[in-house]
């Protein structure tokens, strides 16, 4: 596999795909707002907010890639567990879906719920709104907020990576936007538990590979153990659902916050 | 002041969910740093990384039966 290739699955595949979900979740709310109390204060709202989010990813990602070389070794290990929690709780939530046991994260409801909130909280008097502005500020930052640790993360390992990652996200971010654009309506269409499952095994897998090597271990094939750790990660969560099939074989689709 | 502790509970959510995961899976890294400061200069070093790719596969698996087993008995009243 050539260096470029490799850089773009390694960083820009699944930043993309996790950025997609974070968007989703956002669009959902901006949409909500838009819908309700016109789309002035929302667009505004999301710009401000993506400045803050390249503002956020500048400040931490900068340094990160300028001392890369010094902290090298121990920067390995911290990116390593980063990637680990946050593989590993999103691989483990996408299982309990898939089993049944949480229940399916649902746009259209989510919608619904918004839509009754800003409507109980009436029309604004002005032209500029202020509960719409930020309603979409607060949605769009703290979704990105996850899009940004993405990047930074991914995108820690040098600056050709770091460059992938944020295509990676600003891609899904066009493509959530023309989808939604284009739509009209929450994004039900998109596939987010399995999305959710290949970042938690690509995530997970990463995690593995660069927290070892921030401990000297050298992997008997380089990065082609990659591949395998991700195989061994796809099987595990197979074994995993099966399990949790026989125990709840109706399943029981509990809220997630509840689990 | 409702936003700052918004944001923090998200940055603090995107990594805790579940605080077994977590513990385990700092505790398993820490296994792993033991394990290749004793192995040293040797080859049994380069295992570190498979072991602890098992490690926190159990750690997964464990976790996701005693998840399942909760979850199953609060839906049907055995708790």
């Amino acid at each position: 596999m050539s260096g470029a290739v490799l850089t773009l699955a390694i960083a820009a595949v699944p930043a993309f795909v996790a950025s997609v979900v974070e968007w989703v979740e956002a669009f959902t709310i901006v949409l909500a707002v838009g819908n309700t109390r016109g789309w002035r204060s929302p667009i505004w709202g999301t710009l401000a907010a993506l400045a803050s989010l390249a503002v956020i990813v500048g400040v931490f990602g900068t340094p990160l890639i300028v001392f890369h070389d010094q902290v090298s070794q121990s920067f390995h290990i911290v990116v390593g567990i980063l990637l680990l929690l946050f593989g590993m709780r999103w691989l483990r939530k996408a299982i309990l879906r898939f089993a049944g046991i949480i229940a399916i994260h649902d746009e259209e409801l989510i919608y619904q719920r918004e839509v009754a909130e800003l409507r109980a909280a009436g029309q604004a008097n002005t032209r500029w709104d202020n509960i719409g502005f930020w309603f979409s500020y607060k949605a769009v930052l703290l979704e990105g907020l996850e899009v940004a640790f993405i990047v930074i993360a991914l995108g820690a390992q040098g600056g050709p990576e770091l460059q992938a990652a944020v295509i990676g996200a600003v891609a899904a971010f066009v493509v959530t936007l023309a989808l939604g654009a284009m739509l009209h309506k929450p994004l039900t269409i998109v596939p987010e538990n399995f999305m959710k499952f290949v970042v938690g095994a690509m995530l997970t897998t990463f995690g593995i590979f660069w927290g070892a090597e921030g401990m000297l271990v050298k992997w008997p094939l380089d990065a082609t153990s990659l591949l395998i750790i991700l195989a061994g990660v796809c099987l595990t969560s197979l074994v995993a659902v099966r399990m949790l099939a026989a125990i709840a074989p109706q399943g029981v689709r509990v809220a997630a916050r509840n689990i | 002041m409702k936003f700052l502790a918004a944001a923090w509970e998200q940055i603090y959510g995107l990594l805790v969910e579940d605080g077994q995961i977590a513990i385990g899976t700092l505790l398993a890294f820490i296994a792993i740093a033991a394990y290749s400061y004793l192995a040293g200069e040797t080859e049994m070093r380069n295992s570190a990384g498979w072991v602890l790719f098992v490690l926190l596969m159990s750690l997964l698996l464990v976790n996701l039966y005693t998840t399942g087993r909760k979850a199953y008995a609060k839906r049907t009243g055995l708790d």
